[in-house]
C-alpha cells in the first residue's frame, strides 16, 4: 500500500518543495498535496513519475512508516543557522540511517550501548571526567574517537549534507544512541563534533534539545574536556604557549588548532585576552581558521567497514543492500560516506567555529 | 620433597572448574584487570615515572579485595603481602603487575621485586635449571597465588615460586584473559602510539542466519 509519509521523506531528502516536485513529476501541486496528506492513493503511473523525479525506487513508497525520530530530542549543532529545508533533509537522512542501522543490527552482533546516565551532571568538565573514568580511559588521548564511540554501542553514520550549516546531530531511539556526522568537514572538526554529540547523548539525554544555546555551550565544553583532559593538557603543553606549540601539540589530542587554543584559554594557560587574540590572529594567518594545514587522517568507522567487508566476502554489494532496503544507492553511500575507507582531506572551506 | 611439571590451563573449559574449586570467578578477575587498566590510564607526564605501576598496584589490590572479600574470603597481610585468603579452599591470592601474561613460553616476571614475605609464602624455586618444573607444595602453609596482570590487560591466576626477589617457575598457571578484546568484543590496545593514545575498536560478528 502506498505510504504518503515515505513520499514526504523522499521529497525532503531531495530538498524539493512540493511545487518543485509536482513540476518535475508532471502532476499538479494540488494532486501532490493530496497524495502527501494521504487523501487518496496515486495510480501506478503517478508513482512511477514521482519515483523518477525523486530518483527513488518505486518500491520505496510502499510498506511500513519510516522510523519516527522525536524532533524535540534531536540536538543539532548550528541550529539557528539551519534552514527548515536543511533540517528536514538531515532528519530524513536520520530516518534512512535508522533503517540501515537496524538492517545491520539484524545481521551482525554489534556492541551493546554502554553509556552512563550523566543527566544529573550540570558541569560538562566533571561529566567528561566521569565518563572517562567509567570507560577506564583516564587521562589518555583518544586515538580513534569513532572507534571508541562504536565500541560503546553508539551507531555512527555519515551526513552527506554539503553544507557547513549542518555539523552533526544525535539522538536516542529505543535505547540505542545515534550520531550523524558531517564528514565533509576536516577530520579534526568531525572528531570535535562527535565529542559534542556524545555530550548531548550523556548529559542531555532527557529533555527538549531544540536550539538551546546553553545546551550547545555545555556540549562544546564537554567535547573540549573529553577530548583534551585538563590534567593531560597541563602536563603536556609546553610553555610559553605559541602558535608553534599549539600546532605541534594538537596532534596528540587530534583536535583543531583553534579547539586547542580555546581550551588553553579556558584553562587559563593562555592567561591574557591579548595573548589569546594574538594567537587567534597568528593561527588565522597560517590558515588554521578555515582548515588544518597540518592535519590528521580522517577516522573511519570500524563497524561499517567490517559490515561491508563481511558482506562483500559473501558477494553482497552496497547495491544489494540498497535494493533490500528499497532506498537509492546514493542514500546508502551517503550514510557511510568517508566512513569505510580513508579519503583525501577536504579542501579549505568556510566552517563554523567549534 | 618432589617436583612436578607446571600445570598450564589455557582454555575456559579447564580454567573455569579450577577457579570454581578455588572459589574465584573469571569475571571477577577481569574486573580487577579493568580497574587496574583504568588506573594506569590516569597517569600524565607530570606523574612520577613509576606512577602507572603504582596506580595499578594500589587499585588492583583494592579491587581484588572489593570483588572477593565475603564470608569465605578474608583480607590479610601476612609478612607485608597484601592478599586475600580462603580457609575453605586453603588458598591465598595477591595482586601483581607483571611484564607479560598468558604466554606459556614466558614466565611472568613481576614489575617490582618480591620481598621476603612473598618468598616465604611461595617457597623458593629449587630447580633452577628446569624452569618448567616447580616444587609441588609450600611447606609454610596456605599456598599463595597471584592475580597477574600485564600492561596489555592479559590476566592469569598463577602460583609461582619466588627466588631472588622475582617469580620463578610456577606450580600452576591459569590463563584467564588475553586482554579486553578477548572478553567483550571491544578490542582495546593502549600504547599503540608514542603518546599513549587509547585506541579502541570494536569487533563485530555475523549473526547466524
Amino acid at each position: 500500500m502506498f505510504n504518503p509519509k515515505k513520499l514526504a521523506l523522499a521529497r525532503m531528502r531531495r530538498r524539493m518543495t512540493g511545487k518543485g516536485l509536482a513540476q518535475a513529476a508532471g502532476i499538479t501541486a494540488d494532486t501532490l498535496s493530496r497524495l502527501e496528506k494521504g487523501h487518496r492513493p496515486p495510480d501506478d503511473s503517478t508513482v512511477v513519475k514521482l519515483a523518477s523525479a525523486l530518483r527513488y525506487p518505486t518500491e520505496f513508497f510502499f510498506g511500513d512508516d519510516p522510523a519516527v525520530i522525536d524532533h524535540d530530542g534531536v540536538s543539532f549543532r548550528n541550529f539557528s543557522k539551519m534552514s527548515a529545508k536543511e533540517k528536514d533533509a538531515a532528519l530524513s537522512a536520520g530516518q534512512l540511517g535508522l533503517q540501515l542501522a537496524q538492517w545491520a543490527d539484524d545481521r551482525f552482533n554489534l556492541p551493546d550501548p554502554d553509556l552512563p546516565d550523566l543527566s544529573y551532571q550540570n558541569d560538562p568538565e566533571r561529566a567528561a571526567m566521569e565518563v572517562r573514568q567509567y570507560w577506564g580511559i583516564g587521562e589518555r588521548p583518544i586515538g580513534n574517537m569513532v572507534g571508541l564511540l562504536e565500541s560503546k554501542g553508539v551507531r555512527v553514520l555519515s551526513l552527506s549534507e554539503d553544507t557547513a550549516n549542518i555539523n552533526a546531530f544525535s539522538f536516542w531511539l529505543d535505547g540505542i544512541p545515534y550520531i550523524f556526522l558531517n564528514n565533509f568537514k576536516t577530520p579534526e572538526s568531525s572528531i570535535f563534533d562527535s565529542g559534542h554529540e556524545l555530550g548531548h547523548l550523556l548529559i542531555h539525554c532527557k529533555g527538549d534539545l531544540r536550539g538551546d544555546r546553553l545546551l550547545e555551550r555545555e556540549a562544546d565544553g564537554f567535547a573540549a574536556a573529553f577530548l583534551m583532559p585538563a590534567n593531560d593538557i597541563r602536563a603536556s603543553v609546553q610553555r610559553p604557549i605559541t602558535s608553534e606549540t599549539i600546532i605541534k601539540a594538537k596532534a596528540k589530542w587530534r583536535v583543531s588548532a583553534f579547539a586547542l587554543l580555546h581550551r588553553l584559554w579556558r584553562m587559563k594557560l593562555v592567561s591574557t585576552e591579548h595573548q589569546y587574540r594574538s594567537l587567534c590572529i597568528d593561527l588565522s594567518r597560517r590558515g588554521y581558521r578555515s582548515s588544518e594545514p597540518i592535519g590528521i587522517e580522517r577516522e573511519i568507522s570500524t563497524v561499517w567497514k567490517q559490515v561491508f567487508s563481511s558482506l562483500w566476502s559473501e558477494k553482497i554489494t552496497k547495491e544489494d543492500v540498497a535494493k533490500e532496503l528499497r532506498i537509492p544507492l546514493d542514500e546508502v553511500e551517503g550514510l557511510i560516506a568517508n566512513m569505510t575507507a580513508t579519503s583525501i582531506r577536504p579542501e579549505a572551506r568556510t566552517l563554523s567555529i567549534v | 620433597m618432589h617436583f612436578i611439571q607446571t600445570v598450564i590451563r589455557r582454555d575456559p573449559w579447564e580454567v573455569e572448574p579450577r577457579l570454581k574449586e578455588i572459589g574465584l570467578t573469571s569475571a571477577g578477575l577481569r574486573r580487577v584487570r579493568d580497574v587496574t587498566c583504568a588506573a594506569r590510564a590516569n597517569v600524565t607526564d607530570f606523574h612520577a615515572a613509576n606512577a602507572a605501576g603504582t596506580f595499578a598496584y594500589q587499585d588492583g589490590v583494592w579491587c581484588l579485595r572489593d570483588e572477593f572479600v565475603d564470608e569465605v574470603w578474608k583480607m590479610e597481610r601476612p609478612g607485608g603481602v597484601e592478599a586475600i585468603v580462603s580457609l575453605q579452599s586453603q588458598v591465598r591470592v595477591a595482586f601483581a603487575n607483571v611484564d607479560r601474561c598468558c604466554d606459556e613460553n614466558h614466565h611472568p616476571l613481576p614489575i617490582s621485586d618480591k620481598g621476603s614475605g612473598a618468598e616465604s609464602l611461595c617457597e623458593r624455586n629449587l630447580f633452577e635449571s628446569l624452569p618448567s618444573f616447580a616444587k609441588e607444595q609450600s611447606s609454610l602453609g596456605i599456598p599463595l597465588f597471584y592475580c597477574m596482570i600485564d600492561p596489555d590487560g592479559r590476566v592469569e591466576l598463577s602460583r609461582p615460586t619466588i627466588e631472588g626477589k622475582t617469580f620463578g617457575p610456577c606450580v600452576e598457571r591459569n590463563f584467564i584473559s588475553n586482554g579486553p578484546g578477548d572478553d567483550d568484543g571491544a578490542k582495546q590496545s593502549a600504547d599503540q602510539f608514542d603518546d599513549g593514545a587509547v585506541e579502541i575498536t570494536p569487533t563485530i560478528t555475523r549473526k547466524a542466519a
